[in-house]
């Protein structure tokens, strides 16, 4: 049998781009974050280990990672549960209030936030307006602010995946729980919930990964205790002009971004296989 | 109307039925059981279609109820009218006595078994069929000791810890109907449960089907679009089309006494002869066969009337040997057009002399010899039933 050999012609030209355009600069900060004026060494990543400042932001980027995903998971949960009982015709239009956000640019999104959360942005003249005094709810810059910026964000991110498993679910499942006597409360329990997890995990994984390399968010909305990775290869590059460290810091999101895609990966793949038992001949 | 067999296990009644008046007075007044589920007037529309007309029905504690039709025919809506699914346009649904039009499915006692089995994927057969009792908040003991009863029922034992999707379409069927008869509801519904199954596996199950509801004495509302399911099964039959129920009763009374053309078309084979009546009893073909019926009673002289005569009625002799047909009143002479053989019986249309076209059944002989060798065909009076149109 021949084998089809012209896969090098469709993906050829793609190819070329990513190693123009990812690989080569890539491969540039990867030696970047090795080589020193004496040489080749890993002198960065020592120093990496022993700075306080980069440990502590290593951590607050997946605590804030996670917290955003987890925060997105709760709104997102039920708005993929009301789009699942739309008529197919409503349920797209639906689907696409949902992408408007998406669509829009994360700077103007990001800007916005600082308009409605500012001491006397509108949240805060509006509660002034309400109770007649002067209210100033701090809302900009702390865990809040970045929170709602990135869940603002991420939600399609855990809809799509979530509306996915839940329109998997035969419909007569309802039904017959219904009909046997379960209230709304145990149906979602029982069922929704559970065989819903798939599409749950899905979104919670790639919105955790998607989150460890934010930027613009964490440094419109936040303070140095939100700082995350990429906020400290900017400070490394642009302030500190330490570009050596700054190379190492991103080799190190990098590669944190790829275990954790390859983890949740793993993950997945090892739970969907527990749910799939090997079919027994009739 | 006289009834013909009411022997088949649970006492029949007919209901009063829209279409169907001169039923109602034919009531076996014996061993009178009340109505489990009535439907008085319930109809559907959907966006100004009507899908379901306003009809009567009413089923009686421990009668295995059918509902036969063609796709579209409105008998699935019925079902899911009933289960609280959908709610219907106009009418009341009583059941066991109670109004229950406005109650949620989960508050009607009912059971339901599925085409599809719609069994929780993620849960075992035991949790599967436990999952009616949690509901009822069961202690632990009784739930287990429940569910292994229902397991063994239908034949189930030791498959507790499979999944769904470790059994097979008939088992999983299984499951589906344990899950049901556990909590012991006072009516099941089934809607075409055997649809997915293959032939041989289907038999079986009907077969356990009939013999479940015997033991449990459960009252069933049945759906399918299998005839034969529908006669083997069933204390009666429903039969429906384009929304409207067309007859109502016994297997044997939709068989042998149909009222009209779509009935006798859908149950059966049935050879149709379009004629007027001439006399009492008689009617003439459009070809001009002169035929004896059982009754030509509420029917005008010069009334047009179609002729019923089932395949299996006709008998079929060779043309020179007459003696059996005299016995018979309808006799005519013609060719064999076309035989088929079909294992032990035989498919064999007969050209008569004056152009009608029967159709027999015939015990199997080699079909070359037959195809245009002259026969004598003869059926009773009594099987020759008169449609109106």
């Amino acid at each position: 049998m021949k084998l089809r050999n012209d896969g090098i012609l469709w993906t050829g030209p793609a190819t070329v781009l990513m190693l123009l355009v990812l690989f080569v600069p890539l491969a540039f900060v990867v030696v970047t974050s090795v080589w020193t004026p004496a040489g080749l060494s890993l002198a960065a990543y020592q120093r990496l280990f022993g700075s306080a400042l980069f440990l502590k932001t290593f951590w607050s980027t997946f605590e804030v990672s996670i917290s955003a995903s987890l925060v997105s998971l709760l709104l997102g949960y039920p708005i993929a549960m009301h789009l699942a009982r739309q008529t197919p015709r409503m349920r797209s239009i639906y689907m696409v209030i949902v992408l408007v956000p998406f669509w829009t640019s994360v700077l103007v999104k990001t800007y916005a936030f600082l308009v409605l959360f500012g001491r006397n942005g509108l949240i805060n003249q509006a509660l002034s307006a309400i109770f007649q005094m002067n209210i100033e709810v701090p809302m900009l810059f702390n865990r809040f602010a970045v929170l709602a910026g990135m869940t603002n964000y991420l939600i399609p991110f855990v809809v799509f995946p979530v509306l996915a498993s839940l329109l998997a679910i035969d419909r007569s499942l309802y039904m017959a729980a219904e009909v046997s006597g379960a209230k709304p409360a145990r149906i979602f329990f029982r069922i929704t919930l559970p065989l819903s997890v798939p599409g749950v995990l899905a979104g919670a994984f790639s919105t955790t990964v998607m989150s460890l390399g934010f930027f613009v968010i964490p440094a419109l909305l936040g303070s140095r205790k939100e700082a995350m990775m990429s906020n400290l290869v900017d400070f490394y590059t642009r302030e500190v002009l330490d570009w050596n460290m700054a190379s190492a810091i991103a080799v190190m999101l990098l590669g944190t971004v790829t275990l954790a895609a390859l983890g949740s990966d793993l993950f997945m793949k090892r739970e969907s296989r527990s749910r799939t038992p090997k079919a027994v001949p009739a | 109307m006289s009834y013909v067999t009411v022997s088949m296990g649970s006492d029949e009644v007919l209901v009063p039925d829209s279409k169907q008046d001169s039923a109602a007075d034919t009531m076996p007044a014996i061993n009178m059981k009340a109505n489990m589920i009535a439907l008085e007037g319930v109809g559907k529309q959907y966006g100004g279609v009507q899908v379901l007309h306003p009809i009567d029905l009413a089923v009686r504690e421990g009668e295995f109820v059918t509902l036969l039709g063609p796709s579209g025919s409105g008998k699935t809506t019925i079902l899911s009218i009933i289960a609280g699914a959908i709610a219907p346009t106009q009418g009341r649904i009583i059941l066991n006595g109670r109004d229950v039009s406005a109650v949620p499915p989960r508050e009607r006692g009912l059971g339901m078994v599925f085409q599809n089995y719609a069994l929780l994927p993620h849960l075992s057969v035991f949790d599967n069929v436990a999952f009616p009792l949690q509901v009822r908040g069961l202690a632990k003991g009784e739930i287990a000791s429940r569910v292994a009863n229902a397991l063994e029922r239908v034949g189930l034992v030791g498959y507790e810890k499979r999944k769904p999707r470790e059994l097979s379409g008939g088992q999983q069927q299984r499951v589906s109907i344990a899950r049901c008869i556990v909590y012991s509801p006072s009516v099941i519904l089934m809607d075409e449960p055997l649809g997915a199954l293959d032939k041989k596996l289907r038999e079986q199950l009907q077969a356990e089907i009939k013999r479940l509801h015997r033991d449990l004495g459960t009252t069933v509302v049945y759906v399918t679009h299998d005839q034969e399911e529908a006669l083997d099964l069933s204390d009666r039959v429903c039969l429906m089309n384009g929304g409207r129920i067309m007859q109502v009763g016994t297997p044997n009374d939709l068989y042998f006494e149909p009222v009209s053309e779509f009935v006798a078309d859908f149950l059966g084979e049935s050879n149709l002869l379009e004629g007027a009546v001439t006399a009492v009893n008689t009617v003439t073909t459009r070809d001009g066969m002169v035929l004896g019926v059982r009754s030509t009673e509420g029917c005008c002289v010069g009334s047009p009337v179609k002729v019923l005569i089932r395949p299996e009625k006709i008998g079929m002799t060779d043309a020179g040997a007459p003696a059996i047909a005299t016995q018979r009143h309808n006799v005519t002479s013609g060719k064999i057009a076309q035989a088929s053989f079909a294992g032990g019986t035989m498919r064999v249309d007969v050209l008569c002399e004056k152009g009608a076209r029967l159709r027999l059944k015939t015990v199997s002989s080699r079909a070359s010899e037959l195809v245009g060798a002259p026969v004598v065909v003869s059926w009773a009076t009594s099987d020759a039933m008169v449609l109106k149109n």
